[in-house]
């Protein structure tokens, strides 16, 4: 025997030696089987391990089923509760304005922050209007007015927008927290409309219909196109319609 | 390949074709495909985790991390790469190892192998297997029967959880080699010098209880 085939013989026989456990199983290939079986024709090593395998499935098939863990209803309600808490985790750790944060659009942002329940959009709202209002007195330095006159406060809720209320082709629209930005758009071109503002705190959109749609039918026809929609929660001209 | 493992993977093929179903629609959250999964596959993680972990309370936790798990990422499962059941039990022992180590932790437990791929026979404790000699060998069991599935158990015990582990999926699961590396994350080499030194440990051990194969062969006419 050559040197070359006596290392061969030996890699044969590690090889084979350790598929023995899959062969006394039936899991191995068809192939590795057929290797196997040629392989322990000539070599008592390996059949006196696979005989030591042959044995150990013996013992796991004489084995009692006695230790075994039993399945219950109170583990089984463990289970959803341990379902609840992860769901209930998930959802608060996906909230609109963590998702924001990750790069979402404004427009989905808007559309979840429309999805929150009313108390929640207002409770956030206050606070976010309460902290950007103490920013801009913090950072904006007292300038006195040059003209003498006492200075005009403004606040965000003041009627002050002189589009909105004197629009006479402009409709306030509130969408459904559900609707896509395509099936906006679509809505949007149906009326032949822009949105020229919003949405407000509260969700409300004003869109402007094109000059050539702006008379008093066609504006009417507007409102009730997009309140025909299940997608609009509310849609009403901004000044009422001239007869 | 014999009849009765033929028939095994057959019925273990159909199992998991039911499987990536229950899984699809856990993806779609459908509670029901959860609860009919429970009463499909619990079971059997619950067995081969009470395996590994041998402790009840530690096995109900260890299923439920394991389901949850499940739960949370069934889409994730993708039939195109491997059996349902490798997914499963590849989850399971992850989550076994996991309270495992916990344990060990809060116990100070101490397994008898230190390294499960050190070919030693990881310094069992001598005084406690001459109490149980005392108490269990007797040279008339030697005699085959339940008692060596019974003796197996208790060698089993004795073993370190990866040699546990790699004996249970090969002869309790019917599982490959190369399944067993998935499930275990180990490349396959490790899988195959795990089980030569499990066999050398366990043979041991059940030497020491009285049973060898000499006797089984003598007995069982092969």
């Amino acid at each position: 025997m050559t040197m070359q085939h006596a290392e061969a013989s030996q890699r044969e026989h590690e090889i084979v030696l350790e598929l023995l456990p899959w062969h006394s199983e039936g899991t191995l290939s068809q192939a590795e089987s057929a290797k196997v079986e040629k392989h322990l024709e000539h070599c008592p090593i390996c059949r006196e391990a696979l005989g030591q395998y042959r044995y150990i499935e013996a013992a796991f098939a004489r084995r009692g089923e006695t230790e075994g863990w039993q399945l219950s209803e109170a583990h089984f309600e463990r289970l959803l509760t341990m379902i609840n808490r992860a769901e209930q985790a998930d959802a608060a750790a996906q909230r609109p304005l963590k998702k924001a944060r990750n790069g979402q659009s404004g427009f989905e942002v808007v559309r979840a922050w429309l999805a929150e329940p009313i108390t929640l959009r207002w409770i956030l709202g206050t606070e976010t209007l309460a902290l950007a209002a103490l920013a801009l007195a913090l950072v904006i330095p007292h300038t006195p007015d040059k003209s003498g006159e006492a200075p005009v406060f403004e606040t965000l809720t003041s009627p002050a927008r002189p589009l909105a209320t004197a629009c006479k082709s402009c409709l306030h629209v509130v969408f459904a927290g559900e609707i896509t930005e395509s099936e906006m758009r679509k809505l949007l071109l149906a009326v032949h409309g822009q949105i020229v503002e919003g949405p407000s705190y509260i969700g409300v959109y004003t869109v402007e219909l094109s000059p050539a749609d702006a008379g008093g039918e066609t504006l009417e026809q507007a409102v009730k196109t997009l309140r025909a929609d299940a997608k609009v929660r509310l849609a009403e001209p901004v000044s009422p319609i001239n007869p | 390949m014999n009849r009765l493992a033929t028939e095994r993977l057959n019925e273990a093929a159909e199992q998991d074709e039911l499987v990536t179903e229950l899984l699809r629609q856990m993806a779609l959250k459908d509670r029901r495909a959860i609860h009919a999964f429970y009463q499909l596959y619990a079971r059997r993680i619950g067995n081969f985790l009470m395996k590994l972990l041998k402790r009840p309370e530690l096995v109900d936790e260890a299923v439920n991390d394991t389901l949850l798990a499940v739960w949370q990422s069934a889409g994730d499962f993708d039939p195109a790469k491997g059996k349902a059941s490798t997914w499963l039990f590849g989850i399971a022992y992850n989550k076994g190892l996991k309270i495992l180590e916990r344990a060990r932790r809060h116990q100070g437990e101490q397994s008898l192998d230190i390294d499960p791929d050190d070919d030693s026979d990881g310094g069992w404790d001598n005084a406690a297997y001459a109490q149980e000699q005392r108490v269990s060998f007797n040279p008339e069991r030697t005699v085959l029967g339940w008692e060596l599935g019974e003796a197996l158990n208790r060698a089993l015990e004795r073993l370190s959880p990866e040699h546990r582990t790699v004996l249970e999926l090969t002869f309790s699961e019917g599982y490959g080699y190369q399944e067993i590396a998935d499930i275990t994350h180990c490349p396959i080499n490790t899988v195959k010098t795990r089980i030569f030194h499990a066999r050398k440990n366990l043979l041991q051990l059940l030497e020491r209880y009285g049973y060898s194969p000499t006797v089984y062969a003598q007995e069982d006419g092969t």
